[in-house]
């Protein structure tokens, strides 16, 4: 027995010594800090060792490479980076004007240089989905970014997440809003329709032609008719037509903005109709839909606004309204979303969204998880990231005590392996904090 | 062997769970009559439903209910269908600016998750929702349920009909449309303005002629017009529901639905006299003819004087008959006004039966006719097997007087309850004797909290008051029991006149709950200690004290020779008692008097005291200050005037107080001074009357106070004539006290005695003596005298025989109003109770007794009994 248990230990040696070979110099570990993996228990004085820009190794006794660049995390918490789920900051302008654009994607439209980038690292914010605006009809496609980068192309992990449709009229009725948006959709269907019946003709022309050709070999050496060639397609029409059928395919989810509890109603019945794959935006006031929307166990991003009071209308009495407990009680599984502008100064972050939930009873880790694992679901990009797992990107978040904690502070931020936010040598916070300077 | 038999058990409790879960979908509903919504209603029925629809539905007695099924019993009730209206706007009515808009959906406003519980109070559960208020065609009607599971269940027709409004309000849209200018590019080019079709109704006609014509031939076009959907009405023989009031917009309407093949549904039309001269329903395009009703319920407009040239107009429901005379009686339906009267369509479907038109085709307008018009009539619109278990829960018949929704029900499930906040009950029965004497017949009493609130055969009453029908009942008050031994829990041990037991009652009492059953609802405790106090209390779950004491009980010895003087000497020491009671009274009242004077006088000392300190206070001021100046001012001489001034008042209103103080000296806190040092020095202060000293209170004798008073009566019991005499000298004429004969088994020999000295009497518990060969019926020969009475049983469970013993009273003679006033009216009266029970009237206690036939005939028996309004027994639950 004895023996063996020197046997692996010698392998173990053999297997440490063969990374050590490989180690290159942008080996990071971080050492010493309690790991939430979001799979799983937690680790007490873990290690996570990465290596290009992916995550090595977690565990709980590690032994670091030399060469790797060392993080001294001691009491200090390690948590995966933030999944940003619908923003739609980040880019120079939330919507166009025109309300039907599905060829636009955000990812022509992101500003790296922009504060939203900086402030999404100041508060461990790792990856963002950039989404298209709500005041549209269908408003072009949403990505996901990672926050760190100087151009866009290095940012961009996944392209196309999603298509914006929104069930609120930007302007005017709301069931001339339905009606249109209903017909654009019927009319992707239908020209699809024709152009495969054309495409089946046309395949049915040549196959006949090539029997002709066949049976009458060289006797005729006239050429078969060519199949008519379609007229040429515009580049927008080009591109919004592969954005609609993927959409109709499922391969494209939209993003469904539902202002209203009716608006989940219509976008139910769209999702149905269509058979689209949905992710729902939903306001603060189409949580009399909660059942609705449990009921469909896709992704369901809730209002920023997750305290509110309501009037009742006939019997004049206030009531308190907690979204994330009427979620919650209905067993609809729901994301977090900060508020672009700077309305409300907590709902403006993650952290508070998270805390609120977790003050009207939602337990910690689930309003951790939905920050970041359920969230990389979600949007599909779980593979990457989302949690401290073996090969995924290597985004985390290192905090100065337990997150959702009003004292703790994100200490460090690193995206693909790198540092890319230390507290210390944030100028901005430093600038808040220095006392004023003497006017003399 | 154990461990086998519990496996089994455990296996055979599974399997029972198992079943249980799938009958529990299965609801039987149990109502008095049934209107299926089309053909006769049902009288005692029963309708089956399970998993949301109806499977089968029928007369109790025919009907086979599964055993497994949920009951309800609500067979007081009557249940209608849910109503079905055949058009609302309860989809978001803003209009757009184009004038065709056929694509637009009505569905797609409706929203969901609004609150409809005034609607479905109102008995709806299915409505029509139309878009648009006033374009020529604004969009296409849905069906939607006001409840249900998930909103997906909810629609059950999306694209119902495709609507038109020929009515002047689509005259005037935007001449001109313009579309939205945007940002302009090449995805998203400037489009071109284009005029709309609107003036004249020839006009409109013929734009829409023209678009269905395009749409029949190509069914393509440019999809600004949306001539997809019209041509998906057009060559489908779609519905078109045509908003119309004149009769040319009638008119209009039909050669479109004729000429493209159509069927038609004609809303609010006002001028159906040639329609109905010259349409029939055969070959007819109309579908359904909805008919607004035009007023709402409860308010009240000035509505426009009808031109003098033209035909007179008729009132909707005259053309509701005539057109069901004509044969459209199947498309006949009826809308509200406006949106907010869904919440009593049932009041606005009684108007339509006017004219002649039958309770049963008014319902139909409400449910089967509209429902079969909107294609829906396979879900919804009738009680029959296979359709929704959508139904509404009636209190009385449709469209009777004060017929009210008390719930409402969904896909089976109730989608709204009435509270029944005021718990008021209408109690019904063929006469009421009210105790008094009278006896109304087929009336009712509306019963509220634990009091009468109205009795009569037409009283008020709220519309959701419970009903409880006996249509040959007879109601009584309830009876009173002059002496028992119940309330204890047991057979009472003597008590004296201290004690007091009305905190010692028991509830639930089964002596008690066997004695109510003989209709016995108020008892007096006695026990038998001489002197004892008596206890008055109601016979209900919970007993509740009338009254303690309610009278003060005495025993005649039969020796005469010592019982007298101890008697005697007991009612003097009472009469001392009462009597320095009753002085103190008289002084209290006398220093009450006094001590408001007092009072006045004192405030009014005060304040010339307050005055003259602040003057006295300022002048040395003055004095000082003038001191301090070496040299007068002349401007003294006018303050000089004005003190002397203040000082003639202040004696003036020092004047009255001084008359009135009294040479007292102070005691009570309320009135003490605020210097006791300054007052002490005034003789002028007015002086505080001093309290007379209460004479010291003795539990036992208190009672006498009342009695000596009048206030309570002292019962005697005395059975022979010799007592009896003795009784009546000592009590009645001596003492003057109000005396009630208890027993009095030989009381036939001294009648007129009783009579003479106003004595009444206790009869019980042997109302039926025998002595010298004869037998003497004594209610009946105190009935003959003039002698008022009221009957005891002295028992306990024997209580319940008492009604028994009367009845057996009356057989030998005794008049049946005599026996029941013994019973009711005159004991209330004899224990001064009468403002509370002993008869029925209103502001009473509710306490009833149901008989099955006239009180004291043989074959009748207790029904039901009611105590402060609360139903202690009923028979048919036994």
């Amino acid at each position: 027995m004895k023996c063996y248990k020197n046997l692996f230990r010698m392998l173990a040696v053999c297997v440490t010594a063969g990374g050590c070979l490989t180690a290159s110099a942008q080996d990071v570990a971080i050492k010493g800090a309690t790991i939430i993996t979001m799979k799983g228990e937690r680790i007490e004085k873990g290690v996570i060792i990465v290596r290009d820009g992916r995550i090595a190794k977690v565990g709980a006794d590690l032994k670091v490479p030399v060469e790797a660049t060392v993080i001294d995390a001691e009491g200090k918490v390690v948590m995966p980076g933030i999944i940003n789920v619908h923003s739609s900051a980040g880019m120079s302008q939330a919507n166009e004007s025109n309300d039907n654009v599905p060829f636009l994607s955000v990812v022509d439209s992101i500003d790296p240089a922009l504060t939203f980038f900086e402030e999404s690292r100041r508060n461990g914010v790792t990856s963002a989905a950039v989404v298209p605006g709500n005041s549209t009809m269908i408003g072009g496609r949403g990505a996901v970014v990672k926050t760190a980068g100087g151009y866009v192309n290095d940012m961009v992990l996944k392209k196309d997440v999603g298509l914006k449709i929104s069930m609120a009229p930007r302007t005017g009725s709301r069931l001339a809003h339905y009606a249109k948006l209903r017909k654009t959709l019927e009319d992707v269907v239908e020209a699809q329709k024709k152009r495969k019946e054309k495409e089946d003709e046309d395949a049915k022309a040549k196959a006949e032609a090539d029997k002709k050709k066949d049976d009458k070999k060289e006797a005729a050496k006239k050429p078969a008719a060519k199949p008519k060639t379609p007229a040429a397609e515009s580049v927008t029409a080009a591109a919004t037509r592969e954005a609609m059928e993927s959409l109709l395919a499922g391969k494209l989810p939209a993003f469904i903005y539902c202002s209203q509890a009716m608006d989940v109603t219509n976008a139910i019945r769209l999702v149905d109709e269509f058979k689209l794959k949905p992710i729902f935006v939903v306001g603060r006031d189409a949580y009399k839909a909660a059942d609705a929307l449990a009921a469909r166990k896709a992704p369901v991003i809730l209002d920023s606004r997750l305290v509110s009071w309501r009037t009742d209308p006939r019997t004049r009495e206030d009531e308190k309204i907690v979204l994330t407990k009427i979620f919650q009680d209905k067993g609809c599984e729901f994301l977090f979303q900060a508020d672009d502008r700077t309305i409300g100064l907590g709902s403006h972050y993650h952290w508070y969204q998270a805390a609120t939930a977790v003050k009207y009873g939602m337990p910690k880790e689930d309003a951790l998880k939905a920050l970041t694992i359920n969230a990389a679901r979600a949007l599909g990009i779980d593979e990457f990231v989302g949690s401290i797992e073996e090969g995924k990107d290597a985004d985390l978040v290192i905090l100065s005590g337990d997150p959702l904690k009003a004292a703790t502070w994100v200490e460090k931020t690193l995206v693909g392996g790198e540092v890319v936010y230390e507290r210390e040598k944030d100028e901005r916070l430093r600038l808040l904090f220095e006392p004023e300077k003497d006017a003399n | 062997m154990r461990h086998a038999l519990s496996i089994r058990l455990a296996s055979l409790l599974l399997v029972l769970a198992a079943t249980a879960a799938h009958a529990g979908e299965q609801h039987a509903f149990f109502a008095a009559r049934i209107w299926p919504g089309s053909g006769e209603p049902i009288d005692d029925a029963v309708m089956i439903v399970e998993d949301g629809k109806v499977t089968a539905i029928g007369p109790r007695k025919v009907t086979n209910v599964p055993a497994g099924a949920q009951r309800h019993d609500l067979s007081d009730s009557v249940l209608i269908p849910g109503l079905v209206i055949a058009e609302t706007s309860l989809g978001v009515a803003t209009d757009d600016q184009r004038t065709l808009t056929p694509e637009v959906r009505g569905v797609d406003g409706f929203d969901f998750y609004e609150d409809y519980t005034p609607y479905l109070a109102g008995g709806v559960t299915t409505v029509q929702v139309s878009p648009g208020r006033a374009r020529l065609m604004p969009g296409q009607g849905g069906v939607v349920k006001l409840a249900g599971a998930s909103p997906s269940d909810r629609i059950l027709s999306e694209q119902e009909s495709l609507r038109i409004i020929l009515t002047n309000a689509s005259a005037n849209p935007p001449r001109i449309y313009q579309p939205p200018v945007g940002a302009v590019s090449v995805d998203n080019p400037l489009k071109p303005t284009r005029p709309q079709i609107s003036g004249s109704l020839s006009s409109r006609v013929a734009g829409l002629n023209a678009v269905f014509g395009v749409a029949r031939e190509s069914g393509e076009g440019g999809d600004e017009l949306g001539l997809e959907t019209i041509s998906e009405y057009v060559s489908k023989a779609g519905t078109l529901r045509a908003k119309v009031n004149l009769a040319s917009e009638v008119r209009a309407a039909m050669g479109l639905a004729q000429r493209y093949d159509m069927k038609l549904i004609l809303v609010d039309p006002t001028a159906l006299d040639s329609f109905v001269a010259t349409h029939e329903p055969e070959g007819s395009p109309v579908s359904g003819i909805v008919l607004n009703a035009g007023v709402s319920p409860g308010a009240i407009t000035n509505p426009a004087i009808p031109d003098p040239e033209r035909k007179r107009q008729k009132d909707m429901w005259e053309y509701a008959a005539k057109l069901s005379d004509r044969g459209f009686g199947k498309h006949l339906a009826i809308r509200p006004s406006v949106d907010t009267d869904l919440d009593d369509m049932l009041f606005l479907g009684g108007l339509f039966t006017r004219s002649g038109n039958s309770p049963q085709h008014v319902l139909s307008m409400l449910t089967t006719n509209p429902a079969r018009m909107m294609g829906v009539d396979s879900r919804v619109g009738a009680l029959s097997a296979g359709h929704d278990a959508d139904f509404v829960v009636l209190n009385a018949d449709p469209f009777s007087k004060g017929s009210t929704v008390m719930s409402t029900w969904v896909n089976g499930k109730s989608a709204y309850d009435r509270k029944r906040e005021n718990q008021m009950t209408l109690v019904q029965a063929s006469s009421i004797y009210m105790g008094d004497g009278q006896v109304l017949e087929n009336a009712s009493i509306v019963v509220g909290g634990k009091k009468i609130r109205g009795i009569g055969s037409d009283v008020s009453a709220p519309p959701d008051a419970r009903m409880k029908r006996f249509r040959d009942g007879v109601i009584v008050p309830g009876y009173i029991d002059l002496s028992t031994g119940l309330g204890l829990g047991g057979a009472p041990s003597s008590m004296s006149l201290s004690t007091r037991v009305g905190d010692r009652l028991v509830a639930d009492d089964p002596s008690v709950e066997f004695a109510r059953k003989g209709g016995v609802t108020t008892a007096v405790l006695a026990t038998s200690g001489s002197p004892s106090s008596l206890l008055a209390f109601k016979l209900g779950p919970t007993p509740r004290v009338l009254k303690e004491p309610v009278g003060i009980r005495f025993t005649m010895s039969t020796n005469l020779t010592t019982g007298i003087p101890a008697l005697k000497s007991q009612l003097t020491r009472g009469k001392a008692y009462t009597d320095s009671w009753d002085k103190y009274d008289k002084d209290l009242a006398e220093y009450k008097v006094k001590l408001k004077e007092y009072e006045a006088a004192k405030a009014r000392y005060d304040a010339a005291k307050k005055v003259a300190d602040a003057k006295k206070a300022a002048e040395d001021k003055k004095k000082a200050d003038a001191a301090k100046k070496s040299e007068a001012k002349p401007g003294e001489k006018k303050d000089e005037k004005k003190e002397k001034e203040t000082a003639a008042q202040e004696k003036k209103e020092a004047k009255p107080a001084e008359k009135k103080a009294e040479p007292e000296k102070t005691e009570t806190k309320k009135t003490e001074t605020k210097k006791p040092a300054a007052a002490k020095e005034d003789p002028n202060a007015p002086k505080k009357p001093k309290e007379p000293k209460k004479p010291s209170t003795s539990a036992s004798s208190e009672p006498y106070r009342a009695a000596f008073a009048g206030k309570i009566p002292v019962l005697v019991e005395a059975n022979t004539k010799k007592t009896i005499e003795a009784a009546v000298k000592l009590f009645r004429e001596e003492f003057k006290l109000n005396m009630i004969l208890v027993g009095g088994n030989e009381l036939y020999r001294v009648p007129e005695l009783l009579a003479s000295n106003d004595v009444s009497v206790s009869l019980g518990p042997t109302l039926i003596q025998r002595a010298d060969n004869k037998t003497y019926n004594l209610p009946q020969i105190l009935a003959n005298h003039g002698v008022s009475f009221g009957f005891q049983s002295k028992a306990t469970t024997g209580v319940r025989q008492l009604p028994l013993a009367v009845q057996y009273s009356v057989h030998k003679g005794l008049g049946k109003t005599d026996a029941l006033s013994g019973f009711t009216a005159a004991p209330s009266k004899l224990l001064a109770l009468h403002d509370q029970v002993g008869s029925l009237s209103v502001g009473k206690d509710a306490d009833l007794v149901v008989l099955s036939g006239p009180p004291f005939e043989i074959s009748s028996e207790v029904l039901a009994v009611m105590i402060d309004g609360e139903w202690v027994y009923e028979k048919e639950m036994e």
